[in-house]
């Protein structure tokens, strides 16, 4: 039993390098920005009302491993934290914060050896500051989709530098939006720029 | 493989953009004061407090249990809004409140909107001058027994009778018609209704007719 488990602990903490040049495995965090479209659209009473989240920082963490020569499978997990507003013919109501979470399981591969594309499905969390506003019952799970490049840059031996846009969209149906009458389903599309480090995948010089 | 994927992923981002469908909130009552005016016409009076005013400072006396009651109506007020347009916090002091809730008979008053449950009844003197359409607050809302306090039925009519006065206090300024409304003059339910929603909505979202005065 003893020689597994020192087995699993010389991998994770001596063998691990090694690992990752024979596999190529993915590990990467990101810092970075997102903006998303409005939340949501309303009209009362012919008054046009926008409901719109703040461009909001993230840290974005991921892992994943080859899957055939040329494309891998990855997880990313992604946390975001930014204002939302009400805006009524300019006039903007501030409506507190909201914390998104997002975990998604992606496909990836290179495009060419510096610049890689991946594109997942996965699940995106609202979790609002204080339950009030569209938020007053809560946030909720909804489904994500996405899509983006990756474009590394060699910077230390065993990182790269790695910055990584995407074009994600996600559902969003508030517990207390549709409680409210709202019908169908909101989509809310975002974008996103992250700057990180990655384990290098640009081949050494 | 990306040539495969791609296409995929820029159709699932183009077509993302729609939108969920808003309520129509067709369904409403009036709520604004319609007043006689000069040669036969009448007036439109309507009233809402402003983005600025928020939270509504809401004070009540601390008998029959009524800074309870307060704070159950502020939240079933706040529940048919989804963007903020009226918050309300309780305060210790009333010199502060913009809403005072008293327990006792209304006095009678012109610019008075008075509800009769089965238990209790209701009154809020609406702070109007109606020469000017000057508002000055505070609100003074009265709460009162029919009955002594204890019997069945008494705390769910203080409950319900309270969140009806503030509703007048946020600007309902009329009685709905239907009974299944918290609104109606002699109130049964006990939160606001799909049609107090919507009409609280529109007084929200509808160009206002009287001043607030500070």
């Amino acid at each position: 039993m003893k020689r597994p488990i020192r087995v699993i602990a010389v991998v994770l903490f001596l063998g691990l390098p090694g690992i990752v040049q024979a596999q190529q495995p993915d590990l990467y965090f990101q810092l970075g920005a997102v903006w998303a479209a409005p939340l949501l659209h309303d009209d009362i009473a012919g008054e046009e009302i926008t409901t719109q989240q703040s461009i909001a920082p993230f840290v974005r963490l991921g892992a994943g491993l080859p899957l055939a020569p040329n494309i891998g499978v990855g997880l990313e997990a992604t946390a975001a934290w930014g204002g939302y507003s009400a805006d009524e013919g300019g006039t903007k109501t501030d409506l507190g914060n909201i914390t998104t979470l997002s975990f998604l399981a992606n496909l990836n591969g290179p495009i060419v050896p510096r610049l890689h594309w991946r594109v997942g499905i996965g699940m995106i969390g609202t979790l609002p500051g204080e339950d009030a506003g569209i938020f007053l019952q809560g946030g909720k799970w909804n489904a994500l989709f996405s899509a983006g490049l990756d474009y590394y840059m060699p910077l230390l031996t065993k990182f790269d530098l790695m910055i990584g846009a995407r074009a994600d969209t996600h559902t969003l149906t508030p517990n207390q939006v549709t409680a409210v009458g709202f019908g169908g389903t909101q989509w809310v599309p975002q974008v996103s720029l992250g700057v990180g480090l990655s384990l290098r995948k640009t081949p050494k010089p | 493989m990306i040539r495969r994927l791609l296409p995929w992923a820029v159709l699932t981002f183009a077509t993302s953009c729609g939108d969920s469908n808003s309520p129509l909130r067709a369904d409403a009552y009036e709520w604004r004061f319609i007043e006689p005016a000069a040669g036969g016409a009448t007036d439109t009076l309507s009233f809402a407090w402003p983005n600025s005013s928020q939270p509504l400072r809401i004070w009540a006396q601390d008998t029959l249990d009524l800074p309870t009651h307060a704070s159950n109506g502020i939240a079933a007020w706040e529940a048919q809004f989804l963007y903020g347009e009226f918050r309300g916090e309780m305060v210790s002091d009333s010199n502060d409140a913009d809403i005072i809730i008293v327990a006792g008979l209304a006095p009678a008053k012109v610019q008075l909107l008075h509800s009769m449950a089965r238990e209790c009844e209701g009154g809020t003197d609406v702070p109007l001058d109606p020469l000017t359409l000057v508002l000055t607050p505070p609100f003074h809302v009265f709460i009162d027994l029919r009955f002594t306090e204890g019997t069945p039925g008494v705390e769910s009519c203080l409950d319900l009778t309270t969140a009806h006065e503030l509703g007048h206090a946020l600007g309902i300024f009329q009685h709905s018609p239907d009974p299944g409304d918290l609104m109606y003059s002699d109130p049964i339910v006990t939160a606001p209704s799909e049609r107090d929603r919507n009409t609280i909505n529109r007084a929200y979202h509808t160009p206002t007719t009287i001043q607030l005065s500070r």
